[in-house]
């Protein structure tokens, strides 16, 4: 790490001096080290990786480290610790986790590496809160092959392996506990995993140089939460894509705060009472002057969080200097919205109901009235009772099929997305799947009892029509009546360009090569104005509609969905509404209607709403809660009298809403999802299985059936 | 402007009428308007209906003609003294029969005290206190435990122990009576008692469920003598498990006629001065809160027998049944905890008026696999209110308000 060219220039040079002078340094080379490291700009006596800095500053080899938690606590006589800094997080981490190939609950057997003892010691406390103790053994070897070689297995990853794990294809189907996501929900607290201890001789030798250091820490990781080019150094150093590291750093504190301090003497008294401890340490802490003015460290986060940042950061991730531009057209645009909103709070929301419900159709005006209000059971009584007219009343379908995300590489840096990776990064867990893994998803599918695949991914640039072909080809010559329900309209698009060919044609040869049907992903919110904010590089709405158009026309099947609850205005959820129904009046192409709310955990587009930096901001509906989504189904089902079927989104909402959904207008819970990485990347993770199904269904008083993607009934339990 | 929260009453029954799918529930809407009691057989016929809207929407009439737009939550601690049990109940992951098992614990006064300042520190209003029935802790450490956290944090409400636990204090006293024993409580600093360990009422049902632990005559009659003596109570039922839905009915049954005989008596104090002989609060308790708490199978022995999680729609059935059957107690919670936030938050139109509060370390759930964060701040519940179209209202534990949050522009900016 002596790459520190773009070297801070917080932090005055007296202290840098003083500090370089009086302590000798130890450094981790972890990722999570860099900002701290960056910020001292200090050349270390010692580097490597936590236990050899653990042993060299309790051995006296160095005075001062960033170590581990336990390690402290350990030799808490012999050391003092900084103030103002450490490693923590509140909740998921991103570098430490157990992947096991059952429930977390269901291991008997972890391997460990020796890195840390912070992280095993933290394992172990939360295996004994859920009254089980696996045993523990040392990982010697490939984490996949340990996995592979046993039933009811874990392996603990921590740091720059753990990041490299995630998203890695032999681990992919494994289950990702994270420790810190984990530990926050059994304690409510952050964990710190790691603290600035300074020999208790040192500090008695030269208090100054201490409390320096920790002016250096505080000021200098401040700053380089402000430099970008700082947080693209570090991802270069340590060979990951800067958008990773960021979202890392992100989810890191390094300010030891009030929560930091209840956190760790938490998991300390918790260490001591399972054993790991002789005693609970009373932690001694280097005297310090006020904490530099201007540098607080409660803006704990390591990249800053300002709007204006914020913007730039987006602006960057999503290639695209005018994304968020309120031009002349916008403003144009957002006023009819307003205008269109206001005409809908003067609409009589009965009325429209009654309309609705004397087999009326009504209009986008209408819509937004029933958007706009609060009152749910009225709008969602109707909904129900239109559903049952259409479709069977007594029965709720549901599909067995599997996401296959055949590749996470994508070119369009979509601002929502939580899921891809530049293409090349394959050191961030970027991944193209051969063939061979593909139809071994299919053959488990079809082992499985499920009747199709949901095929999905990025924008890859080496894959042409051609490689989509051979993959259809090779699917339906394993399993001939395996539905492929594949490639969203953006997909199709990007195919198109890359294969110099039209929609038309690259349609027709993946027909003919058994694709069955188009999925509606990509769609979000069918506005443009929306569109150029949340993903400038993807698919406009017409071309979206013109695919579906040119599927429809084919005679291929299609579905139709919207992903809200981000920079559109109500009145552009009514629009998008409007495009959906003209389209089906033209060609009654799409076969059911499914919305869901936008996750905005960990993506830019999530921090930039949080920040409040989105155009036309201050016009937003509130960010949407359960009650916004059941409302927004029942209104799809109300206004789309065209459309036959509406399904629920249990995969975003939970299982308990995402069933209450069913009274609702929905008629269908959708799939069980043998595999989902889409969601489960922004940190949505609901599973489910055919018996949760049936039960759920069951309950509701309707009788369960699995239907395929064409909505014929395959099985009525 | 058409966005008030919910239609004017005659429009809502207008539209009730006309959408009803199950019109069984129809000859129920007269009497739930007018606030009549409704009966067993009622009751049944809401609960076995697979109409959830109608039964739910009939119950927000009630809510509303309770509550109006208002729905209370307060700032609470949860601490669960020790898991350490001489019960085996087959629905609990938290207890260890043996001090000596896995992951078994027993707090000391320190620790309950320590923890009790924690929680001032963090601005909580109640701590609640349940636990296993260790069998060697003494009577005098309960009394002594009270006396200290009340000592400790004054400001505190102290919400502790169930019925089950107020029996097993009596037998650690050498045979003292309920009366005796809830007297000690008082005198130390006990404020109010929780409502758990009624799971459902039929004794077939405990006898499969919680074989040992007292029965529903027990826990109806330490309930009465709470009241009695001045405390004011919650009550509860762990459902879908085992029990049927008559089950369910009868058990919301009982808890009704135990309010009635409690609020019969408080009209007499009120209209005579005349007390009960034991009563040495100078005010008669009663049932403030039903909770209806959904069974999570996770970690228990039904896991393993292949039992699911309750669906939405039985939760915000129970919800909505509760509402309409006890008319007689004034708050029904949708406990966040146990269904989800997500669905607490529907469970505020089919009549609940109550979430819970801000749930510091409720280790006995949590234990059981729900995945709710312990922790969630009060931020979020405001949040989950608000998004209802309700007013959120924080109370302290005998429900007087604390803070209100006034509704906003419908314009509602991020």
């Amino acid at each position: 790490m002596s790459d520190t060219a773009l070297a801070p220039t917080a932090g005055s040079d007296a202290d840098r001096e003083l500090v370089a002078r009086e302590l000798r340094l130890g450094r981790i080379d972890f990722l999570n080290m860099y900002p701290m490291h960056w910020a001292l700009g200090i050349e270390p006596t010692t580097s490597g990786v936590p236990t050899d800095v653990n042993r060299a500053i309790i051995a006296g080899d160095i005075d001062v480290a960033c170590m581990s938690s336990i390690e402290y606590a350990r030799h808490a006589d012999e050391l003092v610790l900084l103030p103002s800094m450490c490693i923590s997080a509140e909740g998921a981490v991103g570098s430490i986790f157990a992947i096991s190939n059952v429930p977390f609950e269901d291991v008997t057997d972890v391997w460990v590496t020796p890195q840390t003892a912070t992280s095993v010691v933290l394992y172990q406390l939360l295996t004994r809160l859920r009254g089980f103790r696996p045993e523990i053994h040392l990982l010697e070897g490939a984490p996949a092959d340990v996995l592979l070689q046993g039933d009811r297995r874990a392996v603990l990853l921590i740091g720059d392996d753990a990041l490299a794990a995630r998203g890695s294809a032999p681990l992919a189907r494994h289950v990702f506990t994270d420790l810190g996501e984990r530990w926050l929900s059994e304690t409510g607290l952050p964990m710190v995993y790691a603290v600035w201890a300074v020999r208790r001789e040192a500090v008695e030798r030269a208090p100054d140089a201490a409390a320096a250091l920790d002016r250096l820490l505080v000021e200098g990781v401040a700053q380089f939460g402000r430099t970008e080019d700082a947080v693209d150094q570090a991802a270069h150093h340590f060979s990951i894509d800067p958008h990773s590291a960021r979202a890392y750093f992100d989810r890191l504190r390094y300010a030891f705060g009030r929560d930091e301090r209840k956190g760790l003497l938490r998991y300390l008294r918790m260490a001591n009472e399972q054993g790991f401890l002789g005693t609970v340490p009373q932690p001694a802490y280097v005297e310090v002057d006020e904490p530099a003015a201007g540098a607080s460290p409660a803006s704990s986060s390591a990249v800053a969080s300002d709007p204006e940042s914020l913007r730039r950061t987006y602006l960057a991730t999503v290639g695209s200097k005018r994304a968020l531009d309120e031009t002349p057209e916008d403003d144009a645009h957002v006023e009819m919205c307003l205008d269109m909103e206001a005409d809908g709070r003067a609409r009589d929301v009965d009325d429209v109901l009654h309309r609705a419900l004397d087999g009326q159709r009504i209009d986008e005006v209408d819509a937004l009235a029933l958007l706009q209000t609060s009152r749910l059971m009225d709008v969602g009584q109707v909904a129900h009772a239109l559903r049952l007219q259409k479709t069977p009343a007594d029965e709720i379908t549901f599909i067995v099929d599997r996401n296959i995300n055949y590749t996470n590489y994508c070119l369009t840096d979509c601002g929502f997305c939580a899921f891809y990776r530049r293409p090349g990064d394959e050191a961030g867990g970027g991944y193209l799947h051969s063939a061979e893994t593909i139809i071994e998803k299919v053959r488990e599918t079809v082992e499985l009892g499920g009747t199709a695949a949901l095929l999905q991914g990025g924008h890859n640039p080496d894959l042409g029509v051609e490689w989509y072909e051979e993959l259809f080809r090779a699917i339906k010559t394993a399993h001939p009546t395996f539905h492929l329900h594949a490639l969203s309209p953006p997909e199709i698009q990007h195919i198109s360009k890359r294969s110099k060919l039209s929609v038309g044609d690259v349609l027709a040869r993946l027909r003919d090569a058994g694709m069955d049907s188009l999925p509606g992903g990509g769609g979000e919110v069918l506005v443009d104005r929306v569109r150029r904010v949340m993903a400038p590089k993807k698919t406009k709405t017409d071309d979206w509609l013109g695919v579906m158009r040119t599927a429809q026309r084919m005679g291929m099947s299609t579905t139709a969905s919207m992903m809200y609850g981000h920079v559109e205005l109500l009145a552009e959820r009514a629009l998008h509404f409007q495009a959906v129904r003209d389209v089906q009046d033209e060609s009654h192409g799409f076969r059911s209607f499914t919305s869901w709310t936008f996750q905005p955990g960990g993506t830019p587009l999530g921090k930039l709403l949080e920040a409040g930096a989105a155009p036309y901001q201050k016009h937003l509906p509130p960010t949407p809660t359960p009650y916004t989504y059941l409302l927004t189904q029942a209104v799809g089902r109300i206004y789309l009298d065209n459309l036959d079927n509406v399904q629920s989104s249990w995969v975003t909402q939970g299982l308990k809403v995402g069933q209450a959904a069913l009274f609702f207008g929905a008629n269908d819970m959708g799939s069980i999802m043998i595999e989902e990485n889409v969601v489960s990347s922004a940190g949505t993770t609901f599973r489910a299985t055919t018996e949760d199904f049936v039960h759920l269904i069951g309950a509701a008083g309707f009788t369960p059936v699995q239907r395929d993607t064409l909505y014929r009934t395959v099985k009525t339990y | 402007m058409s966005d008030t929260t919910t239609a004017p009453v005659d429009r809502q029954i207008e539209t009730i009428r006309r959408l009803v799918q199950d019109d069984a529930l129809l000859p129920l809407v007269e009497p739930v308007l007018a606030g009549e009691r409704l009966s067993f057989d009622d009751g049944l016929t809401l609960i076995e209906s697979t109409d959830l809207l109608t039964v739910g929407r009939l119950a927000d009439l009630r809510r509303r003609a309770l509550h109006g737009d208002e729905v209370f939550f307060n700032h609470n601690r949860h601490i669960n003294h020790t898991n350490i049990c001489r019960i085996k109940c087959r629905f609990c992951a938290f207890s260890r029969t043996q001090a000596t098992h896995d992951g078994a614990y027993a707090f000391s006064h320190d620790d309950m005290v320590e923890q009790a300042l924690e929680a001032a520190e963090l601005g909580v209003t109640e701590i609640h206190v349940v636990g296993g029935e260790h069998p060697d802790i003494t009577y005098e450490w309960y009394i002594e435990l009270v006396r200290r956290m009340h000592q400790a944090v004054p400001q505190i409400h102290l919400k502790m122990w169930t019925a089950s636990e107020i029996r097993h204090l009596g037998r650690l006293g050498g045979g003292l009576s309920d009366t005796q024993v809830l007297q000690d409580l008082v005198d130390a600093g006990l404020g109010s008692m929780p409502g758990g360990g009624a799971e459902v009422f039929s004794q077939r049902v405990r006898d499969l469920v919680c074989r040992g632990k007292d029965t529903a005559e027990e826990w109806l009659e330490v309930h009465r003598r709470a009241h009695e003596v001045g405390v004011k109570t919650n009550c509860t039922m762990l459902y879908g498990h085992v029990e049927t839905l008559e089950e369910r009915i009868d058990h919301l049954e009982r808890l009704r006629e135990l309010q009635d005989e409690s609020l019969a008596t408080r009209a007499t104090f009120e209209q005579t001065g005349v007390l009960p002989d034991v009563n040495r609060t100078g005010t008669v308790g009663a049932f403030q809160c039903f909770i209806p708490l959904a069974f999570h199978p996770e970690n228990t022995v039904f896991a393993r027998r292949g039992w699911a999680f309750t669906a939405g729609s039985d939760d915000l059935r129970m919800v909505a049944v509760s509402r309409l059957m006890l008319d007689n107690i004034p708050n029904v919670k949708a406990y966040w905890v146990m269904i989800s936030p997500e669905l607490a938050q529907v469970a505020l139109h089919f009549g609940a008026n109550d979430v819970d509060g801000t749930v510091m370390v409720e280790r006995i759930v949590h234990m059981a696999g729900a995945k709710t964060q312990q922790e969630t701040q009060q931020e979020k519940l405001v949040t989950l209110i608000q998004g209802a179209g309700r007013i959120p209202v924080e109370r302290d534990t005998v429900y007087n308000e604390l803070r209100r949050w006034e509704p906003q522009s419908p314009a509602g900016a991020r």
